[in-house]
């Protein structure tokens, strides 16, 4: 299976320091470790939630285990890096969409929302956002479904498909 | 702001979790929310990273390491310490 994985600059996994091969080597998670130990990776509706500075399609290989916001499979490789992702355009459509909300709903929260995401990084611009959308929309359920937009767009800006 | 966020822990929860993520103890749904956490907040990234090093630095001393003038201080430190308790 081909999904996504988000790595720090190097391709290195930000949570454990990993440094994944870039030459199409395979990775196995170890064996008999404890469920949540294995090889994490997106599908595409996955995205916005784990956005980091290098994007990368992989192959999965093995089990895959579904997860709300990610997958886990066993084994798998790097295949190559999504050099169209640009955090700055990412950014920028974030500050879009947190102004449309806070015309939508003129708060001084909202407000403070839009001054707030102009200075911030692409991850926590995706979270700004998302909190933003729930102030607008007053529902909960409103952050996941701008983290679903956050996809949405991703997907489209970057031409990503899963196979 | 993390008051309006459904699911996701604060930064005060995060400190709190610190130390059973990094024992592998915390079961895949916290572990995700305290990762999810992590993406966009560098103070709990930095505070991660300094737990990381403490504990790395900690674990490679042993108590032949210091010198005798080292262990008196630390001793006299710790007993002030109690003393103030």
């Amino acid at each position: 299976m081909i999904a996504f994985k988000w790595l720090s600059r190097g391709a290195i996994a930000p949570f454990t320091g990993f440094r994944w091969p870039a030459d199409r080597s395979w990775v196995s998670a170890p064996q008999g470790a404890p469920e949540g130990s294995g090889i994490h990776a997106c599908r595409v509706e996955h995205l916005a939630w784990w956005i980091g500075e290098e994007l990368w399609r992989v192959e999965l290989d093995g089990p895959i285990l579904e997860r709300e916001t990610q997958i886990e499979a066993s084994r798998a490789r790097l295949l190559d890096q999504v050099t169209l992702w640009d955090p700055a355009a990412f950014v920028r459509a974030c500050v879009a969409r947190t102004e449309a909300f806070a015309a939508e709903a003129p708060t001084a929260e909202l407000a403070d929302y839009v001054a707030l995401i102009k200075t911030v990084d692409a991850p926590t611009a995706s979270f700004v956002a998302s909190v933003a959308a729930v102030a607008a929309r007053g529902t909960k359920q409103a952050f996941a479904e701008e983290r679903a937009w956050q996809a949405r767009w991703l997907a489209r800006a970057l031409d990503l498909r899963e196979e | 702001m993390s008051s309006r966020v459904p699911d996701q822990p604060t930064c005060r929860e995060i400190v709190e979790l610190v130390t059973d993520y990094l024992e592998g103890r915390l079961p895949i749904e916290a572990r995700t929310r305290l990762e999810q956490h992590l993406v966009y907040c560098d103070w709990c990234r930095v505070y991660l990273e300094q737990i990381r090093q403490t504990i790395r630095v900690a674990g490679s001393v042993s108590e032949e390491s210091f010198g005798s003038q080292t262990r008196e201080d630390l001793v006299r430190l710790f007993r002030d310490w109690k003393g103030k308790k």
